[in-house]
């Protein structure tokens, strides 16, 4: 009930914005934001982790009751429901000082967008994830399309085109596997995960699934319409895009890919982690060319997520254990980073690596936010991006010795393109665009802040989260093996 | 050359039955193909509009002689039906022609551009 | 049954109406009209299978709830056309009677268990469709569009005679029930040509009138020089009853002889959605637009046709009233925001027809856009259940292969369909405030509340069926 509860609740929250004035929604939209962050903090609190799925409900939906309204918690959902409740009421604030033209609308599809996300990450029917899977699009299209950048038009379309063709070939997928389970049919994911399919069959659906999730995430070679997007889209939509969104991917792999087609994955597992690899390397070679500071992060983004899904192919406890810590913090970094970027720009009106300098000098406070966040994105011990890297890095070393060496360049090139990005903008002398910079306000040091204490809290004490996800990844390895 | 139906035993006058159901069968068909190829070859909308009747009358040839062989009379009130609702369809269809002249002084097709054809 | 004699009765009354000197009657009194129909036909809800003029007519609760979509299509549609009281040269009371009683041959259509029924179902339906097409005299795109609908249809009529006739001459009966025998027991023992012959040809009538490739070339011309509101007649009602006629031939009547005729279906499916498709992306006319898109519908309602099986029963019925609702919302903005005259120039039915029209009334874009996601089959429409629905049956079948062809061809639905919604929202246009009359908005409220309605909750439909 409680679930249900965590997606209506935003669904509730929009519809009011929505009607609520100019001045009002946006305030409307944060205090619901944070009434929705405590209702999931309650619910964690109430959470059981060695009681496997809870707070369920469930509704007749279709097909007298074989295709169920029905969804619930375990732990791999409550951290990311944790994730996505947390990060909303960050991003609705850092929204605060645009002044977006029609603002209810505006902050209603962010609220629409946390509902339809809530919503993936619990559903237990088949169906009912593929129909929020597809609805967290709708929002983040219009929020991208209506108040993104110049060549928005067509860089959201080739998004939107781009994603559902992805997810097409899943749904597919999911038909097939409705009409192989028994009986009068069910479209749980339980009742998926205990079909016996021909090892064709599961070669087939293990691509259905993998190019659906691959373009959400984006894994390499399906990674075009991210870098246009992330530039185009206003930062909020960007952070719902990459902090949240592309985890629908990563938590697809772990929920459907993984426990429903394991011999497809032993077929294909390697090139799946080849191409995370390819993902990796290539993402990262491409954010050192960067000048542009939106696009750097949106390939850095892209390797880290490539690293992520090397994880989830790894079929091992180390693996999905590091993928799920690291997409906490990867989506704590990310939204961080981005509002530090949209805080640049809005003072300086440019985005560009060579136009920026001495920021530091100038704005100490910023940059010592900055410097922290970025520490944990190229993940240094006691910053969160450390714990989820060793793990996903030794689960693939553990796999597979070249692959891992391979993968592991990614410390050294982020530690790069990141170090560049802070001296480039930080540090030398003062440009004229930053002249009469000014300091961090109130409103985004309360953006700020709760990001850089989640940032040392899972650097230093991930226990508090490995330990929810830990039987939950450990039930779901028994059905891959 | 063509399977014959089952036929059943009954009293068929004799003038038909000296052609064989296949004859009937071929000259409908027969017809019915030069309707068509009338209708894609032909320009003026009324010579297209007589192809169709031919291919209409076709069937209605046809369905007399099945009838007749099969001392059905289902099928001849078909033929009624085809005719009344045939006039219909002619009389609808000259109006729209009509129409069409006094608008443009023709009836060629070839002077329907206005949409892409 | 009932409906069939109501109507008949009261389109000539409608026609008798437009002898009264006051105009505006008329309108609400087809509305009355429709709704005693509506009622009429729900009176024989679960009655059961039941066979009216000597076993010429079926009437049961598929054909009920085929007919209840085509007349409340035809409500909507006679409550957005205003009376066609801006254009002076119309004939409102020939218009209104016209189109009750091509309800009569949609409903005849639906429910006929002979095959005479059908044919003359389909000639009362086309030959006042004709009629409407022609309907805007001095319109030389209009005039067009008659004759060339008018010559097609014909010529498909000619096709679908033909093979009645041979279907006749095999099994020596018109009737549904005796010719089902005759396939299922003396044509599995020793397969008849004439038969086969028969139903190719009549198929091929058939399809032509739910406009499926390659006999769907006259379809982009129709709609696009007939009046736009005859082309929401056309494009909803013409189709499901098409529909409703082909899956009753297909399913128990001629189910005996499937390995004969579902790869032809399928292959044509397939064009189907190919040609209307790309068609459709290829096009900057919206109305032309939306007759590839209904080509397009076509081919996905074949492939449910194809899959014959107890799901793609209820698979058609959702696409139809899914696909019903969205195209009459399409319609009905496009009715008020292109302005059509008596003239030949190019009308505003381009897709910059649209732009800004979330400024110039939000209610239109939004109802723009919900009809355009259902069109697209976006979760959380009706008519992403209507496709899963299509997909679900023949994923049933185990034809899974047409099923990725159609994923495919709706990923390239999306471009065009968001062609409108992004002119609607994201282009400027002219700033005219849009006015709407009341009648309209309820219509649209109404489809587009159903619209996301069954796309939230679609097991309220199988309630209903």
């Amino acid at each position: 009930m409680l679930t249900l509860i965590l997606i209506l609740l935003p669904l509730a929250a929009g519809i009011i914005t929505l009607l609520s004035g100019a001045q009002l929604a946006k305030k409307i939209a944060l205090v619901s934001g944070l009434a929705i962050l405590a209702t999931a903090v309650y619910a964690w609190l109430q959470f059981d982790p060695a009681a496997g799925t809870q707070f369920s409900y469930q509704y007749n939906w279709l097909s007298n009751g074989s295709i169920l309204f029905s969804g619930g918690m375990d732990g791999i959902s409550l951290v990311l429901v944790l994730l996505t409740t947390f990060l909303t009421p960050l991003i609705i604030l850092s929204a605060f000082k645009h002044d977006y033209k029609n603002s209810p609308t505006f902050y209603a599809l962010i609220l629409f967008m946390e509902s339809a996300l809530v919503g993936v990450f619990t559903a237990t029917d088949a169906f009912l994830f593929y129909l929020f899977f597809e609805a967290a699009l709708i929002p983040v299209y219009f929020l991208a399309a209506v108040w993104g950048g110049e060549h928005r038009l067509k860089v959201t379309l080739k998004f939107f085109i781009y994603t559902i063709f992805g997810s097409l070939f899943m749904l597919v997928a999911l038909v097939y596997l409705y009409f192989q389970t028994p009986g009068a049919h069910s479209s749980q994911i339980s009742a998926l995960y205990a079909l016996e399919l021909s090892a064709q069959a599961q070669g087939l659906i293990f691509w259905a699934f993998f190019i659906a999730f691959a373009i959400k995430m984006p894994l390499f070679p399906f990674h075009t319409w991210q870098p246009d997007t992330y530039t185009e889209s206003p930062t909020p939509a960007t952070m719902l895009l990459s902090g949240i969104m592309l985890k629908m991917g990563v938590y697809g792999l772990i929920r459907l890919l993984l426990p429903i087609v394991p011999d497809g994955l032993a077929q294909w597992g390697m090139v799946a982690m080849i191409l995370s690899v390819i993902g990796i390397i290539y993402g990262s070679i491409i954010a050192i060319q960067q000048s542009d500071m939106k696009r750097l992060i949106a390939y850095s983004s892209f390797a880290h997520v490539g690293l992520m899904a090397a994880g989830v192919f790894s079929v091992s406890t180390n693996g999905l254990q590091g993928a799920l810590i690291q997409m906490l913090a990867h989506g704590i970094n990310v939204v961080g980073l981005f509002f530090i970027i949209d805080i640049i720009y809005q003072r300086t009106k440019t985005r560009y690596l060579d136009q920026l300098g001495g920021i530091s000098q100038v704005s100490p406070q910023l940059s010592i936010l900055f410097m922290i966040l970025l520490l944990g994105s190229v993940a240094l011990p006691l910053t969160n991006g450390f714990v989820g890297e060793f793990l996903l890095l030794s689960s693939v070393f553990h796999y597979d010795n070249w692959l891992g060496a391979v993968a592991g360049l990614t410390i050294i090139l982020g530690s790069v393109y990141m170090l560049r990005l802070f001296q480039k903008s930080m540090f030398g002398p003062i440009s004229k665009w930053v002249e009469g910079f000014q300091d961090l306000t109130l409103s985004e040091k309360a953006v700020l802040l709760p990001l850089v204490v989640m940032v040392f809290w899972i650097g230093i004490y991930p226990n508090t989260f490995l330990k929810i996800t830990e039987p939950a990844v450990h039930q779901l390895l028994t059905l891959v093996k | 050359m063509f399977p014959n139906p089952s036929l059943p035993e009954v009293a068929i006058p004799e003038v038909i039955k000296s052609i064989p159901l296949q004859g009937y069968i071929l000259l409908a068909s027969l017809l019915f193909v030069i309707g068509i190829i009338g209708v894609l070859t032909r320009k003026n909308a009324i010579v297209i509009f007589m192809s169709v009747e031919l291919m209409l009358n076709a069937a209605n040839l046809l369905l007399v002689a099945f009838s007749t062989y099969r001392s059905d009379p289902a099928g001849q009130v078909f033929v009624f039906f085809i005719m009344a609702v045939a006039a219909a369809e002619v009389a609808v269809g000259l109006a729209i022609i009509v129409m069409i002249y006094r608008n443009t002084r023709n009836t060629d097709t070839s002077f329907l551009n206005k949409l892409k054809w | 049954m009932y409906p069939i004699i109501l109507l008949s009765v009261l389109g000539i009354v409608t026609l008798f109406l437009g002898f009264s000197k006051s105009k505006n009657v008329l309108l609400p009194s087809t509305l009355v009209f429709l709704i005693i129909a509506l009622v009429g036909n729900f009176v024989e809800w679960n009655q059961g299978p039941l066979l009216y003029f000597y076993d010429m007519f079926r009437v049961d609760n598929l054909s009920l709830a085929f007919n209840g979509i085509v007349l409340a299509s035809a409500f909507m549609i006679v409550a957005i056309s205003g009376g066609f009281q801006n254009d002076a040269d119309s004939e409102p009371a020939e218009y209104y009677a016209l189109m009750l009683l091509s309800l009569v041959g949609a409903i005849m259509m639906i429910g006929f268990q002979h095959m005479i029924m059908l044919f003359i179902g389909v000639e009362i339906l086309s030959v006042a469709m004709y009629v409407l097409t022609g309907s805007n005299k001095r319109n030389l795109r209009s005039n067009e569009a008659a004759l060339k609908y008018l010559l097609m249809g014909a010529f498909a009529t000619g096709f679908m005679l033909f093979g009645m006739t041979l279907i006749y001459g095999a099994t020596g009966s018109f009737n549904l029930s005796q010719i089902q025998a005759y396939v299922t027991i003396t044509n599995a023992a020793t397969p008849s040509y004439l038969l086969y012959a028969g139903l190719l040809l009549l198929l091929i009538g058939m399809l032509f009138k739910v406009s499926a490739a390659p006999f769907h070339f006259w379809t982009p011309d129709v709609y696009e020089g007939a009046p736009t509101i005859f082309t929401a007649f056309m494009s909803t009602i013409v189709k499901t009853a098409g529909f409703a006629a082909l899956y009753r031939l297909l399913d128990s009547t001629f189910a005996g002889a499937y390995d004969f005729w579902w790869l032809a279906l399928a292959v044509i499916a397939v064009l189907t959605l190919l040609v209307g498709n790309i068609g459709a992306a290829g096009q900057n006319s919206f109305k032309r637009m939306m007759a590839y898109s209904g080509i397009s519908h076509a081919g996905y309602l074949l492939i449910a046709v194809t899959a014959i099986s107890q799901p793609s029963q209820g698979a058609i019925v959702f696409y139809s009233i899914a696909y019903s609702l969205a195209t009459i919302c399409a319609f009905a903005v496009l009715l008020l925001v292109s302005h059509e005259k008596a003239n030949n120039e190019q009308l505003g039915e381009d897709y910059d027809a649209f732009n800004g029209l979330a400024k110039r009334n939000p209610l239109l874009a939004f109802v723009m856009t919900v009809s355009m996601l259902s069109l697209a089959g976006i979760p959380l429409t009706a008519g992403f259940w209507g496709k899963f629905m299509v997909f679900s049956s023949a994923a049933d079948r185990g034809i899974i292969w047409i099923t990725v062809i159609a994923v495919l061809m709706s990923t390239v639905g999306i471009y065009y369909y968001f062609r409108v919604i992004m002119a609607s929202y994201l282009k400027e246009g002219d700033l005219a405030e849009i006015r709407v009359a009341p009648m309209f908005k309820a219509v649209m409220v109404f489809a587009t509340v159903l619209t996301i309605l069954f796309g939230l909750a679609p097991g309220l439909f199988e309630g209903l069926i």
